[in-house]
C-alpha cells in the first residue's frame, strides 16, 4: 500500500501524482467522488508526498500520543499527516497569540512617548495574549484566582 | 515527564522560537502543551469513531480524511505549513530507557520472612516496598523453659548447691563465732582463720548411743521398777542355772536340755517391789521339774497362774 493511492478514483484530476483516472463512474459513488474531488485530491496527494519529508513532531511521538487515544497506524504518512495537522493548530494558535501581543505592545507603545520601536525584539506572550487567541477556537481558559 | 513529552514541549520552544516569542511564565508552555497533545487525542478518537461507525475494526486513510473534513483541515494548509518547515528541523525524541522499575527485580529480601513458604504468602506485597522490619519488633515468641534435667547435670548442680551452702555457712560461722588463725605470723591475713570450737561437755560416743533424731514411742532408757511381760520370758533377765544334777557323758549324749515353758495366769503387781514368783518347768526325758522362789508373801503358786490385765505393765 506505500505509494499508491488507496485506491482512490479521481476524475479530471490534473495534479501530479495522481492515481489512475476511469471515466467511469460508478451511481452511488459519483456524489461521493464530488465530495471527495477537491480536498481529498490534495490530501492524497500531499500524503502521498509525506513518504521522504519529516515534520516537526517526531513520528514516535505522534504515534505514541495516537495510541493513548485509540488510532494505530501502520503507515507512517498517515502519521505524519496528523503532525503535520497538529503543527498547523499549534501555529495558528501562536499566530494568533503573537497577533494580539503585537497588538497590546502597540498600544502601549503609543500611549508611552517615545517608546522604543525595535522591529528585532521578540514578543513575550502571556495569558493575556492567549485567552483572546484560544476564545476564537471555542477553548475556554481561566487563570485561577488562587493560582501563582 | 515522560520522553514523548518532553519532544512536545521541545516542539512548542521551537514553533515559539520560530515565530519569535519568548514566554516567561510556563504555564503558557504548559497550556500549549496540553492543546497540542489534546489536538493528536481528539483526531485519534474522532478517527476510531468514524471507522466504527463504518464497521471497521481499524482506521484507515478514508475515516481520517473524514475526520479532517470535519474538522476543516485541508491540505493545502497542510502544504503551506509543509513549506514554512523545512525537514532540516526536527525534534528529536529521546531513546526508551527501560526504567528499573519495569524490570522485573524480583521480591526484596523481607527481613521478616525467609523461608519459601512465608515469602509465597505475602506475594501480594509490591517488590518496591521497603524491607520490613525483622519480627522481634512485632512479634513474641513464646518460649517454654527446657531445664537440663540429665542425671549429669543434675549432680554436678546438686554438689555445687551443697559446697555453696557450705561456704555459706563457714563464712556465716566464721564472722559470727571467734576465729583463730594457724599462722602466728599471719594474723592480719584472716583469710585462712578457723573456728575455735570448744571441747564438749558430753562424750561424743554418748550422741552415737542415744540417737536422739530418731523418736520411738517407747523411751527403752527410762528406768522401770516393774518387769514387764516381755521381761518375763526374757530368759537373761532370770536366774541363771549353775549347776546340772546329771553327768554328762564323754561323748555329750543324753545332755539335759532345758525347756522353758511359759508361765501363765501370773499375778503382778506393778507397785511391788518384791521379786515375782517365777514358775519354771524343765522337760528332761520325761521328767519334770517344778521350781518356784518364794517371795516375801510365801506364796507358792501353781504352774498356771492367771494373768491379771488390768494391772498396767
Amino acid at each position: 500500500m506505500v505509494g499508491s493511492n488507496f485506491g482512490i478514483i479521481y476524475h479530471n484530476s490534473g495534479s501530479g501524482g495522481s492515481g489512475q483516472v476511469n471515466q467511469s463512474s460508478h451511481a452511488g459513488g459519483a456524489g461521493g467522488d464530488r465530495e471527495r474531488t477537491v480536498p481529498a485530491s490534495h490530501l492524497s496527494d500531499f500524503m502521498s508526498q509525506l513518504e521522504d519529508y519529516t515534520p516537526l513532531i517526531p513520528d514516535a511521538v505522534a504515534a505514541h500520543y495516537l495510541n493513548m487515544g485509540g488510532f494505530q497506524a501502520d503507515d507512517k504518512r498517515i502519521v505524519r499527516l496528523i503532525s503535520i495537522a497538529a503543527q498547523k493548530y499549534m501555529s495558528d494558535i501562536i499566530d494568533d497569540a503573537l497577533q494580539h501581543s503585537k497588538a497590546r505592545t502597540h498600544m502601549q507603545t503609543t500611549n508611552i512617548p517615545g517608546g522604543s520601536k525595535a522591529k528585532d525584539r521578540k514578543f513575550t506572550l502571556t495569558m493575556e495574549d492567549l485567552q483572546p487567541a484560544l476564545a476564537d477556537y471555542g477553548i475556554n481558559v481561566r487563570k485561577m484566582d488562587y493560582s501563582q | 515527564m515522560n520522553r514523548y513529552d518532553e519532544a512536545l514541549y521541545k516542539v512548542v520552544d521551537t514553533l515559539l522560537a520560530v515565530k519569535e516569542c519568548v514566554v516567561v511564565d510556563d504555564k503558557i508552555r504548559h497550556q500549549l502543551v496540553y492543546l497540542l497533545r489534546n489536538k493528536f487525542h481528539e483526531i485519534a478518537v474522532q478517527t476510531t469513531n468514524g471507522a466504527n461507525h463504518a464497521g471497521r475494526t481499524s482506521a484507515s486513510y478514508f475515516d481520517l480524511e473524514r475526520t479532517f473534513r470535519l474538522m476543516g483541515i485541508e491540505a493545502a494548509d497542510l502544504n503551506a505549513v509543509k513549506q514554512a518547515y523545512p525537514p532540516g528541523r526536527v525534534v528529536r525524541c529521546s531513546e526508551p530507557q527501560t526504567r528499573e522499575e519495569d524490570f522485573h527485580k524480583g521480591p526484596h529480601i523481607l527481613l521478616s520472612s525467609t523461608s519459601k513458604q512465608e515469602m509465597a504468602s505475602r506475594s501480594h506485597i509490591p517488590d518496591y516496598f521497603p524491607a520490613f522490619p525483622g519480627t522481634h519488633t512485632y512479634k513474641t515468641t513464646m518460649m517454654e523453659q527446657c531445664p537440663n534435667k540429665d542425671y549429669v547435670s543434675v549432680r554436678i548442680r546438686q554438689a555445687e548447691n551443697q559446697q555453696n551452702l557450705q561456704k555459706a555457712l563457714n563464712g556465716f560461722f566464721l564472722g559470727a563465732n571467734p576465729s583463730t588463725s594457724l599462722f602466728s605470723k599471719a594474723k592480719e591475713d584472716t583469710r585462712f582463720n578457723l573456728l575455735e570450737i570448744d571441747t564438749s561437755k558430753n562424750p561424743s560416743y554418748l550422741s552415737a548411743l542415744k540417737p536422739v533424731n530418731q523418736v520411738f514411742e517407747t523411751d527403752i532408757y527410762e528406768t522401770k521398777e516393774e518387769i514387764t511381760h516381755a521381761a518375763l520370758n526374757c530368759p537373761f533377765l532370770m536366774e541363771p542355772k549353775l549347776k546340772s544334777s546329771r553327768e554328762s557323758n564323754d561323748w555329750g549324749f543324753g545332755e539335759d536340755v532345758e525347756m522353758l515353758q511359759p508361765l501363765k495366769n501370773v499375778e503382778l503387781e506393778s507397785d511391788s517391789e518384791d521379786e515375782v514368783e517365777v514358775e519354771r518347768t524343765e522337760v528332761k526325758d520325761g521328767q519334770t521339774e517344778t521350781g518356784a522362789m518364794e517371795g516375801q508373801d510365801g506364796q507358792a503358786e501353781d504352774s498356771i497362774q492367771e494373768i491379771n490385765w488390768l494391772q498396767p505393765d
